[in-house]
């Protein structure tokens, strides 16, 4: 199959939508921590002073400018690439494979024999990106779309609940192994997002085929997986991380529909408040299943043959 | 069984164990927070009419004493904030690899499941390094499982996720329970915290070893989930090997035994679990992948719809079979590779 790059003159445009919501806890976490005195109750932090102690270090999650959680752009890419990987590297190199970028047989050619090159990477890399190219999807951070209901004020009252940033304080322990007792200085906190939170999800796509859309969307689906999902941030181990993915609608664009689509749209006049962004052609539902149906029949159809 | 390279051809296959899982005694696992036990009165009530808060104590009044709670989280449902009581999956899989390094880590390598401070990286590299080499130290199912944590880089970097992750599914649903205070059903004039699990206090009292006397001031209350609540354990293991199925039996038996409990005070009898004979564990495999080394294998009868399905395929293992690959876990134990 031909592979087209993102830049090898305009095909079509993608955007997938969507959102994700939490399952399980959620922790992406900054690297940052804090003792600021609101992570404590007021016992706690009266039993710091009498103790002469300083609080310990909660670790903190990432935060947009509104001081809500969001998920990073570069953490949905990377768990949906790896998941990708893992998942298709036994079907053959073709689909994914693990690379050295430092080669010299790659860093020392030129740059049009390195776009032959990528040429033959496998389809996750050549979607993806490496450092030879730019990869042909742009995931968005995914802002929080959750409000909780003031009306009670109950939120106030719940312990260790901030509901400005919608997160709670989680806190774990070490222990020993052997003598059954907590790890001195192993008492850890950190900052969570709840279950039930949800994320909007915007994945854009430049000259995508068929079955390059069918691997996006199963990694998508990736986070559905009852039996290999997609986690996101940290303590997957622990269950953190889990969401669940509902689909949106998908726009696309190709060029052969441009002149139609500016036609549309200036129809639309002044009624118009969105760009034309939303008189984009869609995919129906059925075609998204039938997109995902293909790419697995194309990943076990070159198992079959090299058997 | 352990391989530092365990992902360069990335996920094979995943193991998949459902555990339904009764509570056969009481149940304690904290976070730390403390919530209000209200007196009606300044009366000595014995705890008859006390309720609960949940809320931190106002120390200024004396009726009001703590009672550390259960673990318990947040979730957002339809907009509205609510807690609920959890069993931290952290504590279970803590649980699990505190009872997989007694039982299975040779005693001379016991040190080496400690995990390393800053300053002793070099030592514990090193230490670490020893027991991976040496599989009858029993070491690398900890390692291989559970996973591997150093100040080590580059090339001598022995790091590794493991390969268990467990999840639970939380307590019994979100239908309020009765709050049993010592068979009393409470109050709960303030009580808006998790009512998911049925819950209990209990009192404990110390005595003088020498006077045998009650000592002054160490009368405790503590609450504790009840007998009879279940939850849902789910173990998976990714590129599963037949040693891990000998795995899961051990596990399986010695949690039914007694013998491996979850939570605080196990000395006092808190801790031990069931796991209901309904529960179910599958394998899922690539279609590339040779099932072979599993033995007799059949597809599930019952197949779980997955957006993994035509790319791998659901095997039902049932439990009482779980027992067979024990072999498979001894000989890795032994150093002689079955599988």
């Amino acid at each position: 199959m031909n592979k087209i790059l993102k830049g090898e003159g305009f095909q079509n445009r993608y955007r997938f939508s969507g959102t994700l919501t939490t399952e399980s806890p959620l922790h992406i976490g900054t690297g940052s921590s804090s003792n600021d005195p609101k992570f404590f109750s007021q016992g706690e932090i009266k039993k710091f002073k009498d103790e002469k102690k300083d609080p310990p270090e909660v670790s903190l999650i990432i935060k947009d400018v509104n001081n809500k959680p969001i998920i990073p752009g570069s953490s949905l890419r990377g768990v949906m690439r790896h998941w990708l990987q893992d998942v298709l590297a036994g079907f053959g190199n073709q689909w994914s494979q693990i690379r050295n970028y430092e080669e010299r047989t790659l860093t020392e050619l030129d740059q049009e024999e390195q776009i032959q090159r990528v040429k033959d990477f496998s389809w996750v890399e050549f979607i993806f990106g490496t450092p030879f190219h730019e990869g042909k999807i742009d995931i968005w951070d995914a802002k929080c779309a959750t409000a909780t209901d003031k009306k009670n004020g109950n939120e106030k009252k719940f312990l260790g609940w901030d509901d400005n940033t919608l997160t709670y304080v989680e806190t774990s322990v070490a222990i020993d192994p052997v003598k059954g007792t907590a790890i001195d200085k192993l008492l850890y906190k950190y900052e969570v997002v709840p279950p039930g939170v949800k994320f909007e999800v915007d994945i854009v796509g430049q000259n995508l085929s068929d079955l390059e859309i069918g691997l996006v969307l199963l990694a998508l689906e990736g986070f559905n997986s009852h039996i290999y999902p997609i986690q996101i941030g940290s303590k997957g181990g622990n269950g953190y991380g889990r969401v669940k993915y509902e689909s949106g609608k998908i726009y696309g664009l190709s060029n052969t529909e441009v002149k139609d689509w500016l036609t549309g749209m200036l129809n639309k006049g002044d009624k118009s408040n969105d760009g034309g962004y939303y008189m984009l052609p869609e995919l129906s539902e059925d075609k998204k299943s039938s997109l995902i149906k293909e790419a697995k029949s194309a990943i076990t159809g070159g198992l079959q043959s090299s058997r | 069984m352990y391989n530092i390279a365990e992902y360069a051809n990335g996920v094979y296959g995943i193991l998949n164990a459902r555990w339904k899982v009764i509570c056969e005694t009481p149940l304690v696992i904290r976070n730390g927070v403390r919530i209000t036990q209200v007196k009606p009165d300044e009366s000595k009530n014995r705890n008859v009419n006390n309720w609960f808060a949940w809320r931190e104590r106002n120390e200024e009044k004396k009726l009001e004493s703590e009672v550390t709670s259960l673990n318990f989280g947040y979730e957002v449902v339809n907009g509205k904030v609510r807690p609920y009581y959890k069993i931290p999956a952290s504590s279970v899989r803590g649980s699990l690899r505190s009872w997989t390094i007694n039982h299975l880590v040779h005693p001379d390598f016991l040190d080496v499941s400690m995990p390393a401070m800053t300053n002793e990286a070099a030592i514990k590299a090193e230490l670490v390094g020893r027991a991976l080499a040496d599989p009858k130290s029993g070491y690398q199912v900890v390692a291989s499982l559970f996973g591997q944590a150093l100040n080590t880089e580059g090339e001598d970097n022995l790091s590794l996720a493991g390969r268990l992750a467990v999840t639970i599914k939380d307590l019994s649903g979100q239908v309020a329970k009765p709050f049993s205070f010592n068979g009393i059903t409470d109050g709960s004039k303030e009580f808006n915290g998790p009512k998911n699990a049925r819950q209990q206090v209990t009192v404990r009292n110390p005595l003088d070893r020498v006077t045998h006397a009650s000592k002054e001031g160490a009368l405790h209350q503590f609450m504790e989930f009840c007998k009879g609540e279940t939850f849902s354990i789910n173990l998976k293991i990714a590129n599963p090997r037949p040693a891990d199925l000998g795995f899961l039996s051990v596990l399986y038996r010695e949690i039914n035994a007694g013998m491996l409990r979850f939570g605080a005070l196990s000395s006092i009898g808190r801790g031990r679990v069931k796991i209901e004979e309904s529960s179910k564990c599958d394998l899922w495999l690539a279609n590339y992948f040779d099932k072979s080394i599993f033995g007799s294998i059949h597809p599930n009868s019952e197949r779980q719809s997955d957006i993994l399905s035509e790319l791998w395929e659901q095997y039902e293992i049932p439990l009482t079979s779980l027992t067979g690959y024990e072999q498979y876990l001894e000989n890795e134990l032994r150093g002689s590779h079955g599988a």
